[in-house]
């Protein structure tokens, strides 16, 4: 068990309007958005998504049983009544992907693989991947929210943390400013916009005396993020960037709310939410794996939320945004089949991922474990398990991700990874 | 978060990585899967000028902007500015920078330990003050060895450590009785002294666990010491059908993917069983040695304390055994000259790793020589390459650098006065605070906070740029305010008065000396007309006092004041 010591630190609310901009109309993958949601600490997929009754080694949970609802096949089990119900309501939208790999048992670079794709620290996460090919000039590409992880390379400019404990608004609106020992007034905003004029002149009189390199690329980074930053500034006076304060951990459907509102709006095309269980207890549960049936009916309960919250929004292109937004669902790592002398379960490479929503060909599970709990090989195009399929890894992922986006895996992933054809419509 | 170090198929199984290979320094290679990359041919580095190199030598090196006498000393001579740089490296402000440089690398300050403030009773106001005393512990050691031109080794061989008034309070350590400040001092609970692997802040960062024994920190001093980046190995179960069965212990000892690695890394955890604690969250645990627990790994692990094969009897014996391990200097050499080039370093790069090496043992492994070295490879100064430079170069090169938030701070401090801080926390140093009241911003504008930020980044985000925004509004216009209606501001407005006019000659006087002292350069004449049309303007908005502050505001956000 992984309790963090800042479980008080509640969030704050805040405001920003952000009107609706003016965005091109581009059908298909180029106008999808994404929201992940990566459940840190290491789940326990064998208790949700990938059934490992048949593993005989393995120590196996009271109760459970394997389900099916609207073609998922799913762990069921009567402590976990809201994973049943989501399933019941929403499985036909949903896609479970089992027997994924992730070389490592650390959890640093167990997320660094599923959300890069590779260990090493020259590489973008696949949602700043999706941000930064996006032909909008989105304020907010892509929107870590309180907690969440980003990992950055070439992209880290597409990136827009909003705080560990929400602090981007205090920012904008520069309370941040008046919350200091050196308490200061700001400059009245005729003066800012003097300032900020000047400062995009003397930008653009730069750039056109520098030749291509690096020197000119930090530049035109810097004017859009200065443009970006003014603009978010001015209209900084509606919609929320803060969640609604949780009683207890994070409360991923009003984190999600927050990300939906940005999609709507047309400010962002992807958007990060770390969730640690319930009420922060933590998914590394080395000591009491049981603790993992509370976070998951947490995590249902909200994605739940987050679907009904989806299907009652307008989408950016004049259908529903249910249209338009994929949701994936994952952990770092798996959780070791047999459990360990404090009744926790250790480190497993192998993990689950689930996707709903736009794109995705729901009811189904693809892939699975093999008697020794070791991911089974999956062809990539039917989703059917085969001796002659691929071991998946999370790199395929990834490659889906990004064909789910309209965007060419090929230069993020390894020679020969490919997307996992069956999870898309 | 911690985990079992279970390396399977550590010499490489199925996996491939599909864009990136680590150097020893856990840094980044780019070349394709399968293959090692042709040698990239060396750039044609054009370097600054005298003045330029100036302000990044004292930036990096000092955390403050030149002062105009040695602006004025060193002209455009390149032999003077080599004689200031060889002054800047006993600045007593070296210290300050360099506890931020170790700070990229060794990620130990951050804003949660598990054990906390409160957990000593101490008032919400030192929770800062306790996090980064912390987190710095052995930062400080390193950067005590380096201030005082003592060899590298002596960060894993001191029989001291460095602590400040809060840490002697708290924990077992001798802190002089007249003591202000960091000082030398010693734990008082019989743990051995081999520096760093001594200190209670370097093993509440790498902690561990019942289920980790130690390998956890084994990972570490790999990384940190030997810039061996065990985890960045493929770690793969697939193929070993009896691991369920066998268990993962038996495995970690029998199955010969994993023994491949942990043949290595048990012995090593071994020695560290005077820091484990079979209870987390426990400040007494946490805080002392155990001396009664270092043969503990007689019943947790299978294998007997060595390094590498050679055996070693507790962590004294580790720490010169580390000293002797020629990875060690090396990875100090690595570590330093990619903390001064501000990018990691690349196979290419090796000839000149090569070649500081030689001077670093040339130097009896003494830091300084070799920072003097580094500032004077052509990498460090570069303002840009040739157009003829080889693509993967211009890809990595860093020929222009942003302030992160620690040097931002320190020189928005020394130059303007003004201090972002709340509750007694530096804003641009920490991130959340056990108490909502007060957070930090460190991480939004891109600072590594050892967790969700562990590279500083080299462009700018949005985050960054507001950040900058606010800070620059506040430090115009609190050094306006002081310099013009007090007797006590920091000197940045030298010539003018509330009263002065854009047509009287110490406006003209004030905004070239503004723009040499914030710049390093003098202006041209079509800078001055402008900023003085914008003071103009922003005049008639408002008033002469708010005019100067935004100027002010308007320069530290150019590029010419972020970037050196």
């Amino acid at each position: 068990m992984n309790y963090t010591r800042r479980d008080i630190l509640a969030l704050s609310a805040a405001g920003l309007l952000v009107p609706r901009p003016l965005l091109a109309s581009t059908p298909g993958g180029s106008g999808r958005k994404f929201l992940f949601i990566l459940c840190y600490g290491g789940w326990d997929a064998s208790m949700v998504f990938a059934p490992r009754m048949h593993v005989s080694s393995a120590d196996h949970e009271e109760g459970a049983e394997i389900a099916e609802a609207k073609g998922i096949t799913f762990v069921d089990n009567e402590t976990r009544p809201a994973v049943r119900s989501f399933f019941e309501t929403f499985g036909d939208r949903a896609c479970i992907v089992n027997g994924m790999e992730v070389p490592s048992i650390t959890h640093e670079m167990c997320a660094r693989v599923i959300l890069t794709g590779s260990k090493g620290t020259n590489s973008d996460d696949w949602p700043s991947v999706v941000a930064a090919h996006d032909e909008s000039n989105r304020l907010l590409p892509h929107l870590v929210m309180s907690g969440g992880q980003a990992m950055n390379y070439n992209y880290a400019d597409k990136v827009v943390r909003v705080g560990s404990a929400g602090q981007l608004p205090s920012l904008l609106n520069a309370s941040a400013m008046s919350d200091s020992n050196m308490a200061v007034t700001m400059p009245p905003p005729d003066v800012q916009a003097l300032e900020q004029a000047f400062l995009e002149e003397r930008i653009e009189s730069r750039l056109a005396a520098l030749p291509s390199g690096f020197r000119r690329q930090w530049l035109e980074r810097y004017r859009t993020s200065t443009q970006n930053g003014s603009s978010l500034i001015d209209l900084s006076d509606g919609l929320s960037l803060v969640p609604e304060a949780s009683s207890c951990g994070v409360n991923v459907a009003s984190n999600a709310k927050v990300a939906f509102d940005c999609f709507e709006a047309g400010h962002t095309r992807c958007a990060m939410i770390q969730y640690t269980g319930f009420c922060n207890i933590g998914w590394d549960t080395h000591e009491s794996n049981f603790n993992q049936v509370l976070h998951y009916e947490d995590l249902f309960t909200y994605l739940t939320d987050i679907m009904t919250d989806l299907d009652t929004r307008p989408g950016e292109l004049g259908g529903s945004l249910a249209d338009e937004v994929t949701i994936a669902v994952f952990s770092e790592m798996g959780r070791h089949p047999k459990l360990n002398n404090w009744l926790g379960r250790d480190h497993w490479t192998f993990t689950s991922a689930m996707l709903l929503g736009s794109g995705v060909r729901g009811g189904q599970s693809i892939g699975g474990l093999d008697s020794a709990a070791l991911g089974q090989p999956v062809d990539l195009t039917s989703g059917e398990v085969t001796d002659s399929g691929t071991d998946l890894q999370a790199q395929h992922l990834g490659a889906t991700f990004l064909a789910l986006a309209d965007i060419d895996p090929e230069p993020f992933v390894a020679p020969g990874i490919q997307p996992i054809l069956a999870v898309m419509q | 978060m911690i985990s079992l170090i279970l390396a399977m198929a550590c010499t490489g199984g199925e996996y491939s990585d599909p864009v990136a290979h680590q150097t020893d320094s856990g840094q980044s290679i780019h070349h394709a899967e399968g293959t090692l990359p042709d040698p990239v041919p060396a750039a044609t580095y054009i370097e600054g000028d005298a003045q330029t190199l100036l302000r990044r030598m004292s930036l990096d090196i000092r955390g403050v902007l030149p002062s105009q006498a040695e602006r004025e000393r060193v002209g455009a001579d390149m032999n003077l500015l080599n004689a200031v740089m060889n002054e800047m490296v006993h600045d007593a402000r070296l210290e300050e920078r360099l506890v931020s440089l170790f700070a990229e690398r060794w990620l130990t300050r951050i804003d949660v330990f598990e054990i906390e403030f409160h957990d000593y009773f101490l008032p919400e106001e030192q929770e800062y003050e306790f996090e980064k005393s912390v987190g710095e512990e052995p930062l400080r050691l390193m950067a005590h060895v380096v201030v005082e031109d003592r060899p590298w080794t002596e960060i894993v061989t001191a029989n001291y450590t460095m602590a400040n008034e809060l840490l002697g309070d708290l924990w077992p350590i001798d802190y002089p009785d007249e003591g202000e400040g960091w000082q030398p001092s010693v734990y008082t609970d019989g743990r051995p002294g081999a520096g760093v692997l001594t200190t209670n802040g370097l093993w509440w960062r790498y902690v561990t666990d019942v289920s980790n024994k130690n390998r956890s920190r084994v990972a570490a001093i790999n990384k940190l010491l030997l810039c061996n980046d065990i985890l960045s190995r493929p770690v793969s179960f697939a193929g070993s059908s009896s691991l369920v069965e066998e268990g993962t212990e038996s495995a970690i000892n029998n199955l010969p993917y994993c023994v491949s690695c942990h043949a290595s890394i048990e012995p090593i955890a071994g020695v560290f069983f005077g820091f484990w604690s079979p209870m987390q969250y426990t400040r007494i645990e946490y805080e002392r040695y155990h001396a009664e627990r270092e043969l503990m790994w007689q019943d947790y692990l299978d294998a007997e304390p060595a390094w590498f094969g050679e055996p070693i009897e507790g962590l004294v014996d580790l720490g010169r055994k580390v000293a002797d391990d020629s990875r060690f200097q090396r990875c100090g050499v690595e570590q330093m000259t990619s903390a001064l080039w501000r990018r990691s370093i690349q196979m290419n790069d090796w000839p000149t790793i090569e070649a500081l090496l030689e001077e670093f043992k040339a130097n009896e492994l003494r830091m300084k020589p070799l920072m003097v070295a580094i500032m004077q490879t052509s990498p460090y100064r570069a303002v840009s390459l040739a157009e003829d430079a080889h693509e993967d170069t211009v890809e990595s090169e860093v020929t222009t650098r942003m302030m992160g938030p620690s040097l931002f701070h320190q020189v928005i401090t020394d130059t303007f006065g003004y201090q972002w801080t709340f509750q007694g926390a530096d804003q641009l140093d920490t991130d959340s605070s056990f108490y909502e009241d007060r957070v930090g911003y460190r991480v939004l504008m891109g600072g590594v906070d050892g967790h969700s930020i562990t590279t500083p980044p080299k462009m700018p985000s949005l985050t960054w740029s507001i950040t900058v925004r606010r800070v620059a509004q506040a430090a115009g216009i609190h050094a306006a305010t002081a310099d013009l209606t007090t007797d006590d501001g920091p000197g940045v407005l030298i010539y003018v008065n509330e009263s002065t006019e854009p047509t009287d000659t110490q406006f003209n006087n004030e905004l070239i000396q503004l723009h040499e002292r914030l710049y390093g350069s003098t202006p041209d004449a079509a800078w001055i007309e402008s900023i003085t049309e914008l003071w103009i303007q922003m005049e008639r908005a408002s008033n002469p006092l708010t005019a100067w502050g935004g100027v002010l505001s308007t320069m530290i956000r150019d590029p010419a004041f972020m970037t050196y």
